[in-house]
């Protein structure tokens, strides 16, 4: 055989070695640090937010429409998550997210995003949204006539 | 909060309309959520009776004199 024969074979061979590799092997998972804005956008965009702080603690204020599950119950709660959905996870200062976030990636969630340093790091969650600025502009909320008191609640 | 709002509530009775959302499946409570682009709750919305909003909102937990001052600042 000559030479060039050679390197065609082995040309031939790493590369169908490399698509086998690529086609067999589970897609690398996401552990990925982010910071509130993030956090919002993934919410947007279909992430499931996951508050791993007491049921205490998440009664006193949480990110909207996030899910409370207690890091010690993550376990047997995630076993029925979907893996392919991304899920962020927040606590107060980052040390329970970040034992979440290692525990959902270790267990084959593909893409898990932890907030950096909790809420206590990210206080611009509490700085409230853009309608926060829409004070004194007529008409903005249908009243029954009435002065009227709004809140957005963690519970019935 | 809860306890803290229905006093409110009790308080102002026939003065204020009180509405309370929680973060689930209410059409209208979802659509003032958007509107007021709530990202933390709790948060508090206060509206004067021409349906203005006074002030900024409070977005997280508060107390009774902070609330109470707010909703006699309304009009």
């Amino acid at each position: 055989m000559d030479k060039k024969k050679i390197i065609a074979w082995v040309v031939g061979a790493l590369f169908v070695g490399g698509v086998v590799l690529a086609v067999t092997m589970p897609a690398p998972s996401v552990n990925k640090a982010v910071g509130s804005d993030e956090l919002l956008q993934l919410q947007g965009s279909g992430a499931l937010v996951v508050d791993v702080r007491t049921p205490s603690e998440f009664e006193g204020g949480h990110v909207a429409s996030a899910v409370n599950v207690p890091l010690d119950t993550l376990q047997q709660v995630a076993a029925g998550w979907d893996k392919d959905r991304a899920v962020v996870v927040y606590c107060e200062t980052g040390a329970r997210s970040a034992e979440a976030a290692s525990y959902l990636a270790g267990t084959g969630f593909k893409k898990v995003y932890d907030l950096t340093g909790g809420l206590v790091a990210n206080q611009s969650l509490l700085s409230g949204g853009t309608g926060a600025s829409a004070a004194g502009s007529t008409g903005a909320v249908k009243t029954n006539g009435k002065p009227l008191f709004i809140e957005f609640a963690t519970s019935t | 909060m809860k306890p803290l709002v229905e006093r409110l509530k009790t308080a102002y009775e026939g003065k204020v309309e009180f509405r309370v959302y929680v973060d689930t499946g209410d059409p209208v409570g979802d659509g003032l959520a958007q509107q007021f682009n709530i990202q933390y709750v709790p948060s508090f919305v206060f509206v004067n009776a021409d349906g203005s909003v006074s002030g900024q909102m409070i977005v997280g937990g508060s107390d009774e004199t902070t609330l109470r001052q707010r909703i006699d600042a309304l009009k």
